[in-house]
């Protein structure tokens, strides 16, 4: 069992009297994994991750972010530590930039957590070096920049801050597949280096390729909590929360056969599992 | 037909030609999808068809009528366009008013309004929303508006600006959808610029665009196919060739006529029951 | 955030106040403002009054969305107040220091200003509480109609009412999606120094503007190709129908006029 970065607990979230957003939830999201969050507009997605960057606070039940627990009586200033673990990448994030340079922009967060202008701009300079963007870029302004390069500065103002947990709401949304495959590599890259990721996706294939765990919602309610195979296993529960399942599950139920365990989820596993198939068909013919 | 001669296009305040000497032909009632990397000019090339940038006089023709400062109103009767981002587009206060939008820019009789509208939302199966306001909606909602809003001044050639990419695969599979039934009906010219693979593959032809040129003007297949090709323009191929890849990677010999997802099926289904 | 509830005033109902034609609202409650300020005796006082409460009562609007546009201003009405009653002249004196003095006229000066604050504030509130901001955008632009002959660009000022009413809600969605943006990034929007917190606002402010920019100049090139040109006639979907019941309350508006001028002359 891995160790969980946040654990949910009874959580609700209600705005106003009685419009709930999110009700009775439960569940956990595991450290160092990529943890995918499905869920249609008005699922409650977007209110459960602003619950976890301390953005909103409960209605009912807990949020427990790294030992930290954040309930309807959490103070304002004790939400400051939770803002240092948790770095919340929201969707379209270079619409978020502003300062003159790349580089004071990215150095905004860390100074706002108190960091003097030195150490601001080494963890600045480091979060952009990790994504990529070469040093002449640093003193241009932001807004000069190409829409994929734009996206990582935005990417890197959250990185400066060292988070323990990355949330991505829609981090390729609007990229072309260059700048897609680009993005999705690097967060490969972050979740290798001990980062733990929750990723709000609409994409089946980002959740068959990148996924460790999948918590899908719907109505403000957990739907589903498992792996990425045991979801799209079940055509029943996608087909009830108007989900598609990635290409290659579609694409293998065509198939006079039955695919073997696990499932294969994407064009490479698919492949080699035909392979084994069709190759093992001629030994034996 | 709409025709590019010899187009020569310079953005204001840049050195550099983004056109230099483009020719193309756009035939009539097909999809023609135009592909390429960001900056290869062919969301530029959609405003200049559309009229939307100075042209040079006399290097594009849409079914005749030359795109220049004089027949613009005459151009836009003939142009419906639909652009990337579904919020910028959307003028009225409420679905029908949006769709109105057009009808009254062109004068059209008041009372003749509501029948076109229902006919436009209908088109595109969004008569249940036509009271709704924008911010009600989902971005493939709006983006369905903004075609109904474009095909109720019946146009002969619509235009879509990457018109897919904001949306969720949810989204975009109803546009597209929407998009196959119109050319079902074979009366439109649809040029659709796009990264979307599964929009290239709905498509009769493709332009592939390269640093202001046309580097290949072909059907969707052999555009796909070419993994080369797809690689330099920053496309992907579809699942299905991309299986086949992968499948041929593995020392599975798939005849290389294979190119769509149906034929792939069939024949594995073939090899399976044979070796199987 | 929902168009219809702009300003948080519009109260969705089916009365005959909602129903009536919102060309004629507009016309009504400016003469209403107009008469407010002809009035100044206790009959034509009360004769506005009993106007004024008939109609709040066919808008079938609870009293506390009423009150609500009373109790927002109320510090301002009672400040006026007090100065009118400190410092006017007249009648007997009550009370005096220095140039400060309470006198009969005085507290009868106060009283009327103050009623008048209320029916001017309470008669406007008809209008939001009974009228959509799209069917206020409508009006305004037939009103204007007229200036047309001074050749004010009367259509295109329409437009921009009714783009920039379409664009309300969405901004204050990007407003809030900044905010949260920039609050997880570290900025504390309700602590600090008045100076402090002029300057977190830099990093919403920019953000917002490029974003206005942007939008503006895709939305121009939208408009363009759907045929837009701001110099040419245009049609109208949308329109105004005068019906019977708008000529009823038309007449009713006359008739009070006329009483009006009566009690004026009696008093």
């Amino acid at each position: 069992m891995v160790e969980p970065a946040v654990e949910y607990a009874g959580l609700g979230f209600a705005y106003g009297a009685d419009r709930w957003a999110l009700r009775e939830l439960s569940t956990t999201i595991p450290a160092g994994q990529l943890t995918a969050l499905i869920g249609h507009t008005g699922s409650g997605k977007s209110t459960l991750m602003e619950l976890t960057d301390g953005l909103l606070l409960p209605t009912s039940g807990t949020v427990t972010v790294f030992g930290q627990q954040i309930t309807a009586a959490t103070k304002k200033k004790e939400l400051a530590p939770l803002r240092k673990k948790v770095g919340f990448v929201f969707q379209f994030p270079e619409h978020q930039l502003f300062a003159d340079s790349v580089l004071a922009d990215v150095m905004f967060g860390p100074q706002n957590l108190g960091a003097n202008p030195t150490s601001a701009k080494e963890a600045a300079t480091a979060a952009l070096t990790r994504l990529g963007l070469p040093a002449a870029l640093f003193d241009r302004s932001p807004f000069e920049l190409s829409g994929g390069q734009q996206r990582r500065v935005a990417l890197a103002g959250v990185l400066a801050m060292n988070p323990q947990l990355l949330i991505l709401d829609e981090p390729t949304a609007g990229l072309d597949p260059t700048g897609q495959a680009e993005l999705l590599s690097l967060i490969t890259e972050l979740k290798a280096q001990g980062l733990t990721i929750i990723m709000i996706t609409h994409q089946m294939e980002q959740v068959a390729r990148l996924a460790d765990t999948v918590r899908v919602l719907d109505g403000g309610q957990l739907v589903f909590a498992g792996t990425p195979a045991d979801l799209f296993a079940q055509p029943d529960l996608l087909a009830a929360h108007h989900l598609t399942p990635p290409a290659a599950v579609t694409f293998a139920k065509q198939l006079d056969w039955a695919a073997a365990d696990p499932q294969p989820l994407t064009a490479a596993t698919l492949a080699a599992q035909l392979a084994k198939q069709l190759k093992g068909g001629t030994g034996n013919g | 037909m709409i025709s590019v001669e010899k187009l020569t296009f310079t953005y204001p305040h840049q050195e550099a030609a983004l056109f230099e000497d483009l020719s193309l032909t756009i035939p009539d009632h097909q999809w023609v999808a135009i592909v390429g990397r960001n900056g290869s000019g062919k969301s530029t090339l959609a405003r200049l068809i559309a009229g939307l940038l100075p042209t040079p006089a006399g290097t594009i023709t849409v079914n005749g009528l030359p795109v220049d400062e004089d027949h613009l109103a005459a151009l836009h009767q003939q142009l419906g366009f639909v652009f990337q981002n579904p919020d910028n587009q959307f003028v009225g206060a409420t679905v029908a008013d949006d769709v109105a939008f057009g009808l009254e820019n062109r004068r059209v009789a008041p009372q003749k309004m509501p029948t076109i509208i229902e006919r436009a939302l209908a088109q595109v199966r969004m008569t249940p929303f036509k009271a709704a306001r924008p911010e009600e909606l989902s971005g493939g909602q709006k983006q369905r508006v903004a075609l109904a809003g474009a095909l109720a001044l019946k146009p002969a050639v619509l235009i879509l600006d990457e018109a897919t990419s904001m949306l969720d695969p949810q989204g975009r599979g109803e546009v597209l959808s929407q998009l196959a039934s119109l050319r079902q009906q074979g009366e439109l010219t649809i040029i659709s610029i796009t990264h979307d693979p599964a929009e290239v593959a709905l498509a009769d032809q493709v332009i592939v665009l390269d640093q202001g040129q046309v580097r290949r003007q072909d059907s969707p297949e052999r555009v796909l196919t070419d993994v080369a090709l797809v690689e330099a323009v920053g496309l992907v191929q579809p699942f299905a060739l991309r299986l086949k890849a992968a499948l041929q990677a593995q020392g599975v010999a798939v005849p290389a006529t294979i190119t769509t997802e149906g034929e792939l099926v069939q024949w594995l289904n073939q090899q399976l029951n044979t070796r199987g | 955030m929902d168009n219809r509830a702009l300003f948080g005033m519009y109260f969705p109902g089916n009365s005959l106040i909602h129903r009536l034609d919102p060309r004629l609202k507009m016309v009504a409650c400016f003469w209403f403002v107009v008469l407010v300020f002809f009035a100044h005796g206790w009959a034509s006082n009360l004769l506005l009054i009993v106007l004024l409460l008939a109609v709040i009562r066919l808008s079938r609007v609870v009293f506390a969305k009423y009150w609500a546009g009373v109790r927002g201003l109320m510090g301002v009405i009672l400040f006026t107040a007090l100065i009118q009653a400190l410092f006017s002249s007249g009648g007997t004196v009550y009370w005096q220091w220095g140039i400060m003095a309470v006198t009969s006229a005085g507290l009868v000066q106060a009283v009327l200003l103050m009623l008048r604050f209320f029916l001017i504030i309470t008669g406007s509130t008809v209008i939001t509480v009974t009228t959509t901001p799209l069917e206020l955008a409508d009006a305004i632009a037939a009103l204007l109609k007229p200036l047309k002959v001074l050749h004010l660009p009367v259509n295109q000022l329409a437009m921009m009412l009714s783009i920039a009413l379409r664009f309300v809600p969405t901004i204050m969605n990007e407003v809030t999606m900044i905010m949260n943006a920039q609050r997880a990034r570290g900025v504390d929007f309700n602590s600090g120094s008045l100076l402090k917190r002029a300057k977190h606002l830099v990093p919403v402010l920019i953000p917002l503007f490029v974003a206005a920019f942007k939008r503006a100049e895709e939305l121009a090139v939208a408009m363009e190709a759907r045929g837009y040109d701001p110099n040419q006639p245009r049609t109208k979907y949308r329109q105004l129908h005068w019906q019977r019941r708008d000529s009823l309350a038309l007449a009713v508006l006359v008739f009070v006029t006329l009483a009006f001028i009566g009690l004026r002359i009696w008093e």
